[in-house]
Order: structure tokens, then sequence, then C-alpha cells
């Protein structure tokens, strides 16, 4: 307890001492971070295979491509980003400077997952970084290599003060969460969401809840089937399913139930050969508590495809289920592994009902050559994102928000969004101590002459635009000089 | 639960599309316009029973700045709604890239008794014109404000979609049981963390408009009537139960003893010699709030004012001198017509007073010196700030209001308030074709396929300076 206390207020004495509110300051530790994820890499491969027996390339593309990008694109618009912002003014408030200022919200806490252990660490740093706050970084135990690794490396290449790591598991967390954060991101399951969401009740701190659910995928009759199941097998596959924008499961209807077990059987060959259990490509489940767990899902179900495991390496086969039932322990739970199960459905009208009788998933996905079908079943649904005729992609878009909503999340990250999210937007409002006469209108005791001159100034009536400024500025001039004779 | 039914019959109206149309939520708000015009009488006959507003405040505030909020948004709701087109990347140039603004579901907003109408009904336009169905929960404090509210809002706005429950705390607590999907509240930090822990409970997101003790600093390079005026305006607005009210006054001796004359003729020029007798000076709420506040006034001494009438709920607009940071006024919100005046020796130690205190609402700085009001809001953090003005940053619906820390979370305001109820959803809707661009991120993986992801996805940073 007095270790979290020590460490939580060395970071905010450091943050009080002002230093991350130079924008050079934080580029500066951007760039450090920059260096740090070229200079060990390897070390930070080496972690990443230690813990769920990725493949360096493999590794790379998911966990250190994205970073990298993120990381130049902060650099290079953060002078944008924390620019105060110019708005729209009233004729009240024609002579006056109105703006939103960014600023830092102090400490913030970011909590990381298992399945994408430094990305999902680092990704939202950035973001804290760029803002000017302080940031406590708390690795999943689970990924231990990565979680050591971030341990070791951060205080070599960034503030020590600023950044501190923490590491543990739930006691560590628990005796963290009750200390006071300016913000909280935390990625990782409903139930801890709603934990950490109660302990951030008690200092009122804002969250973004990074969570998941059950990813659903549609595919319509109409589409090459080729197509759509390669991109499947890919998205759903990777990181031994492991992944939270996963397709969970998919929805087609019967008549294509068994092309679309063919063409991702085809694409389990191109990926990973004949022998997956030696393909380099594929990874593990990450412990035998959550290998138990899955390997649960299969009883009673009918395996397509795959099913062969090896508890002793977590190792479970690509696997595909066939006519499932939506009562079946499979389609309870995210299931969060290489299990695939197809649920068949009529008509993409009972597709969009089943999606919107269950909870609000971080992801949805619809394939369709139809156009109008895609638009109708996102405007339908609701989910944190979609790709339509594609799985994972939105994510790496990083001008959109990436998020969840209901029981899959709440609040946003990426790009800008990330910045946003770490910053308060203050408003401001500097006026001049003269034109004291334009005052006077609201000043008591009131008239009806008072209260007319009021509701003009303020009803948005007419649209400036047609009017123009120079007009505007002679009736402000105009009301100004009225005001002076009349009161 | 007596409200499972009310909320699951609000949701059956939701799933059934009813809340998406542009042209319903049009109407809807259309019609709470009709409402703000054809029930002003009864708005201004409710506040002036339930906490004697002045019917100008009341017009100002429940009628006029409603309405501005409504007009900005059936201006702009058509563009609000519109998907939004974001920058690609190379490899997605050929698709569709958008943020989709999705309405949450069923709503509650939870409005406190100080300005009953205006803080219900400005969120109520963005929950609507979001598409959201909504319930309204009015503060039982300001009781006759809630009774005109639960009996005519009805009467105006679609009851399959927006309802209106009425009660105080036992009856707020098991409505908070049910599961929302969004919760707005305006009130106090001790119940902000109330609302905020049962949201948890069901991954309810929240806005938290509380509070706190807007600090107002005036430098000694001021002009001492105009700044006078400004703050007793500010303070004394609704008998000082507003959020936004500046709360206390840092300045230094000098100004201190420049300033009484003016704020006592302010007060006199606004409020006449016997403000108890001015119908534009407002009253307590409550008797409970009534005696917590005058409590306060054994804080410093009683430069002017400090008259009060329990039967009438009359506290004078009261100037405190010489208060010290340990009285009883420092100690929590006034959300009273009680200006107490802290003395500090200059403008580094009035900042270095407001950091070491929790971060308030709102910051006032007043001088003619703009380096001074822009380095007190460069070492502060508020939820927003005014220079040389109190209350009117609100005003401007470009502005987002909210707090921060125990002043609250989230913000709103005009297309703040929009945003506010949506869901903005990431939506990237990509070629069925071109396939083999996708190949080089397929397994088997290799450092070649790796190379062409790296271009593809790479942001190169720019160079510093471009030489010719």
């Amino acid at each position: 307890m007095e270790r979290m206390q020590k460490v939580v207020g060395r970071a905010r004495a450091a943050f009080n001492s002002g230093r991350t509110r130079s924008l050079e300051f934080r580029i500066q530790q951007l760039k450090a971070m920059e260096r740090m994820v070229q200079e060990k890499e390897k070390e930070i491969l080496a972690a990443l295979h230690a813990d769920l027996h990725k493949g360096g390339p493999n590794a790379y593309s998911h966990e250190i491509l994205g970073l990298l990008a993120e990381l130049a694109t902060a650099m290079e618009k953060l002078p944008s980003w924390a620019a105060p912002r110019p708005v729209k003014k009233n004729l009240m408030t024609m002579r006056d400077e109105a703006y939103v200022n960014y600023e830092p919200l102090g400490v913030v806490l970011i909590i990381g997952a298992w399945n994408y252990p430094f990305v999902l660490v680092m990704q939202p740093l950035i973001g804290a970084i760029a803002a000017g706050n302080a940031a406590v970084v708390k690795p999943s135990e689970v990924s231990e290599n990565t979680a050591k690794l971030v341990a070791d490396l951060l205080p070599q290449y960034l503030d020590r003060e600023l950044y501190p790591v923490i590491t543990g598991g739930v006691s560590e967390t628990t005796e963290l969460l009750t200390q006071r954060f300016d913000h909280i991101l935390y990625t990782g399951n409903t139930a801890v969401g709603k934990i950490v969401m109660a302990a951030a009740a008690k200092h009122l701190t804002p969250v973004t809840l990074e969570l998941g659910g059950k990813s659903p995928c549609y595919i319509d009759k109409n589409c090459d089937l080729a197509i759509a199941c390669r991109r499947i097998a890919w998205g759903k596959y990777m990181n031994c399913g492991q992944t939270c924008i996963a397709p969970d499961y998919i929805l087609c209807d019967p008549s294509i139930q068994s092309q679309v077990v063919e063409n991702i059987k085809a694409t389990l060959q191109e990926f990973y050969g004949k022998d997956v259990k030696s393909s380099p490509d594929y990874e593990r489940i990450v412990n035998k508590r959550h290998f138990k767990r899955v390997m649960g899902l299969l009883e009673g179900q009918k395996i397509a495809y795959g099913g062969e495991s090896d508890e002793a390496s977590c190792f479970l086969a690509p696997t595909i289920l066939t006519d499932v039932s939506p009562d079946s322990k499979v389609m309870e739970e995210e299931i969060f592994g290489p299990v695939l199960p197809i649920v068949t459905v009529k008509s993409v009208e009972e597709a969009i009902e089943f999606i919107n009788r269950r909870e609000k998933p971080l992801a949805l996905y619809v394939f369709s050559n139809n156009k109008k079908l895609i638009k109708r079943v996102i405007s339908e649904t609701s989910s944190g994102g979609v790709t339509g005729n594609d799985v994972i992609m939105h994510f790496f878009l990083a001008t959109l928000p990436f998020g969840g909503v209901g029981n899959s999340g709440m609040g946003a990250y990426h790009g800008q969004h990330s910045f946003e999210t770490f910053s308060h937007r203050r408003s401001c409002l500097i006026k001049d101590l003269k034109m004291e006469s334009t005052n006077k209108m609201r000043y008591p005791p009131i008239s009806q002459k008072k209260v007319d001159w009021t509701k003009f100034v303020l009803l948005k009536r007419f649209n400036r635009g047609r009017i123009g400024l120079a007009v505007l500025t002679l009736l402000g001039v105009v009301a100004a000089v009225m005001v002076k004779v009349s009161f | 639960n007596p409200y499972a039914g009310l909320v699951s019959h609000l949701r059956a109206s939701w799933l059934s599309g009813k809340t998406r149309p542009m042209e319903y939520r049009m109407a809807q708000l259309e019609a709470l316009g009709r409402f703000l015009d054809e029930k002003k009488q009864e708005i201004l006959e409710a506040t002036d029973l339930d906490m004697g507003k002045p019917s100008f405040e009341a017009y100002f505030s429940e009628i006029l700045l409603c309405k501005n909020e409504l007009n900005v948004t059936l201006n702009n709701l058509c563009h609000w709604m519109k998907d939004e087109h974001v920058d690609k990347n190379l490899v997605m140039q050929l698709d569709s890239a958008f943020i989709r603004k999705d309405p949450y579901g069923v709503v509650l907003i939870i409005a406190p008794w100080n300005y009953p109408i205006h803080l219900f009904l400005v969120p109520l336009i963005g929950a609507i014109a979001a598409g959201n169905c909504v319930i309204i929960k009015p503060s039982e404090i300001s009781k006759n404000t809630e009774r005109l509210v639960a009996e005519t809002l009805s009467c105006y706005l679609d009851s399959d979609c927006f309802a209106v429950v009425t009660g105080g705390v036992p009856e707020t607590t098991r409505l908070l049981e049910n599961k929302f999907d969004y919760i707005f509240f305006t009130g106090i930090p001790p119940v902000g963390r109330i609302v905020m822990t049962a949201a948890a409970k069901h991954l309810t997101p929240v806005t938290l408009e509380l509070g706190g003790k807007n600090p107002c600093y005036v430098s000694d390079t001021c002009d001492v009537p105009s700044v006078a005026r400004r703050v007793v305006w500010g303070r004394f607005f609704n008998a000082g139960q507003t959020c936004i009210a500046p709360d206390y006054l840092l300045c230094s001796l000098e100004m201190q003893e420049k300033l009484m004359p003016a704020l006592r003729e302010a007060i006199t020029e606004f409020f006449g010699p016997n403000p108890q007798e001015s119908p534009d000076f407002g009253r307590i709420v409550g008797d409970k709030q009534f005696q917590r506040v005058r409590k306060l006034l054994c804080s410093g001494r009683v430069a002017i004012g400090g008259q009060t009438d329990e039967a009438e709920r009359y506290i004078a607009p009261t100037i405190l001198a010489d208060v010290q940071p340990s009285d009883p006024a420092m100690q929590e919100e006034i959300f009273g017509p009680i200006l107490p005046i802290v003395v500090v020796a200059n403008m580094d130690e009035a900042i270095d007073f407001i950091n070491a205190r929790p971060r308030p609402l709102a910051v006032y700085a007043f001088s003619c010196d703009s380096k001074v009001v822009n380095q007190v809001l460069e070492r502060t953090s508020s939820g927003g700030f005014c220079g040389n003005d109190t209350l009117m940053h609100v005003t401007l619906t470009s502005l987002p209001f909210g707090g921060i820390g125990n002043s609250g979370l989230g913000k709103y305001h005009g297309k703040f308030t929009f945003d506010t109820f949506s869901h903005h959803r990431g939506c990237l809707h990509r070629n069925m074709g071109l396939e083999a661009l996708n190949a080089p991120r397929y397994p088997p993986y290799t450092q070649q396929k790796l190379g062409l992801l790296t271009a593809a996805f790479e942001v190169k940073r720019k160079g510093t300076c471009t030489l010719l």
C-alpha cells in the first residue's frame, strides 16, 4: 500500500512540477519511446514469443509496426492537436476571445491485457504522454515476460518519475485502484471492467474501458465466399483467437454453411501448412486455465474441422463448429480461442434480430456484395466498431475511434482520439473590462427594455452565415451605442 | 423493481427504431420548443414559488438559454447526424471510412433544483437529438417545477419514448438499479459518486456535472466599479444558487479596501437600499438549505449585508471580509448569497491557494493586465475559465461545459450535448476485390511480406526542415 502511494505520489509531484506542459518535453519522451522500440526490438519479440508463442514477423506486424506509426503520427501532429481551438461567438461575445484549451488531466493509470501485451500498454501511453500527463503503467501479469520487459525498459528510456511501471497481479491492482487517478484506461474483460469503474467512482475518476464480447460475423449468400473466408480465417485464428475484435462466431444461411467450412479449411492449409502444430506462425493459448476453458466450450459440439489439442503446450488446432445452438455454452461467453462456431440463420432480418438480442459487441462484421445490405446491418445494430467485407481492419485506421459500447466498453482511443481521451477540454472566455455599458442590459433592476435587448443578442434567429461579419459588427456597434444612450 | 416496466417499455420503443429518423427527432424537439413557449408563465410562477426566482432570471436561464440550445440543435441536427468521413491511410484509399453517430438507447437525466427546467431540458435536447429514449428525473426539492414537468411534459413529448419519474432519494435509488445506456447527472459530488457506482454495475457511461468552490481572483490593476458589478451580478444571481457562481474572492488587502465601497454601490444599484423588497433578488430554496447557508455567516466579519429572515428564507446579499481559510464559509460550496473575501499577498499566492484545493467548475480572474489573466489561466486547472467576467462562458453554446476532478466528468452544451449522447462508432467498409493487396498480411509470415506491410502502413516522420 505504501509503495503504491509513494509511486503515485512521486508521479503526481513530477506532474505538478510542470515539466510535462511543454510540447518539446512530450515529443522528447515520445522520441525516446520510439528509440526504445527500435533498439530493443529483439528483446520485445523474444518476450512476445515466450508469452504467446508468437513468431517474429507476426509479432512485429501486430505489436510494433502499428506502434511506430502511432508514435510518428503523435510527434508530427502534437502541435496541432494541442493548439487552443477558437470557437464560434455570438453577438454578446463578439469582442471577446473564446476558445477551448487542451490541458492534461494529471496522473493517469493504464492497465494492459495479456493478449497483445506490449501494444496494449504502449499505445495508450503514447496518448497519455502526448496529452501531457504522468502515467502509471500496469501491464498484465499473465503475459509475465512482456510485463517484466516493460518494467525493465521504460525506466531506461522514459522519465522515471512520470511514467512508473507497476507489476503484479490481482491484489496489487486492487491496491493500485484505491489510489486517486485523473483517468483510468483499462483493457480487459467485462467483469473486471465493472470493478475498475466502481473503484474509479470513489474518486470521480473518468474511465475508458476497452472490454469485449462476442463479435458477430454475418456472411450473406451473395458474396465471394473464398475471399470472405480467407479474411475471416485470418482474423479469427491470429494470436490463436485471442483478439478482442476477432470474429467470434459466424451467422449465415444453412445452404452455404458447408461451403464456408470448406473455404476456411482450404485457407488454413494455405496459412499453416499440413501440420499446423509445427507452423512457426500459429500461436498457443496463453495458459492452462484458458486452455481448459476453451476446451470446455467444445463439449457436445459438432466439430467440422480441427479439435486436436495438446494440453502440455496449450495447443488447440484451428477448429470450426457447425449447426451450433444459440443456447450452447460456446455461444454464451466470448470464446477468445481458435474455435469458430457457425450459427445458421435464414435471413438478414433474423441475423440482425439475433445480434440485437445480445449484448452490444466490440466489433461487428458483415460480408456481402450488396452495399445496401451492409449499410442496413450497420444501421440496425449497435457495436463498438464495424468492418464491412473484412475483419479487424478498422483497428488499423487511427482516424477511427477505437472503443466499445454497452458491455463492450466506453470511451475510445487511437491517434488523435487518444490525445483527446487523456486531455481536459477547458472552455475559456476572455473579456476585457471595457464596454461595461453592454453589460448593463443584464443587470438588475430589470425592465422590459432590458428583456427585449437580451432576447435580441442571445436568440439565434438569423443565419449568421448569410448576414456576414461586417453587418454583424455594424449591428454590434449600433447596439453598444444605443445601450449606452438608453441606460 | 417499480421502474423495471417503464425502462423495458422505453427500451422496446427504442429497439423498434422509432427514434431513429431525423424527422421524428425534429418533431419532438419542436414540441419542446412549444412547451417553453406555451408554459412560459407557469415556469416563471413555479420557479418563483420554489425559490423566489426573479422573473427576468427565470426567463433568461429557463427559457431564453434553453431556446438558444434548441435552435442551435434544430439548425444543425441534419449536419450533426451525418456520418463523419475520416482521413484514410494508403491501404484503405479505396474503402469507405467514417464515424457513425449511434444513439445509446435508453438514457437517464437526473436534474437538480437550482435551474430546474434548464438543467434537465438542455441535456434532454441533446439526448433526443441523438435518437435516444429518455427518463427524466427532476428534483423533488423544487417541487412546484417538479409537478409542472410531471404533469405537462407528457402532453408535448411521445410518451412511448420519453417519461418523467418523480420522487426523492429512495425512488432515485431504485431507479438507478435499472440498466440504462447512459446517465447524465447534475448535482453534488457525494451523490455523483453514488450515481457512478450504480452505473458501474451495468457499465453505463456517465456525465457528471458537479460543483465546488469557484475562486475569483481580482488583481490590483483593474477597473474597480466594473469588476464589482460583474462579480455582484454573478454571485447574487439566483440568490447565489448557481454551480458556476464565483464562490469566493481572492485579492490583496488594498484591493479588498477599494472593492468594498464599489461592491456596496453595485448591490444598491441592483437591488435598492433594501434587497428584501427588490423583485430582482431571489430566496433560498428550502429550510434545510437556508439553515446551512446561514451558519456560514460566522466567517470573517460581515462587511455588507448579513441580514436574514427565516420566514421568507431570505439572506441579504452579503460580503464577508478578512475570511480565513479555516472559516466555515471556506469549507464547503456556499451556494448562497454570501461572498467571502480571502486576502492574499499577490497573484502567486492566489494561484497556490487555488491549486491546493480540489479543481473547481470555474476559475475567474479580473485584471486590466491580460498577462495576469493568462497566468491564472495557465497555472490553474478547472472545468472552465472566464477572464474579466463571471458566468458568461456558459452562455456560448460553442464552448463545452463541464467539470474536472471533483467538479465532474464529461461536458455538454450545443453540439457537445449531441456528442455526449451518441456512441461514435468507427466504421470501415472495404472492397471485396483487390484481394492481392491483402496478401502480405496472411501467413505464412515472411520477412519479405513484413517489408511490404511496413511500406504500406508506416507513417514516416516528416523532416523538421525542407531542403530545397
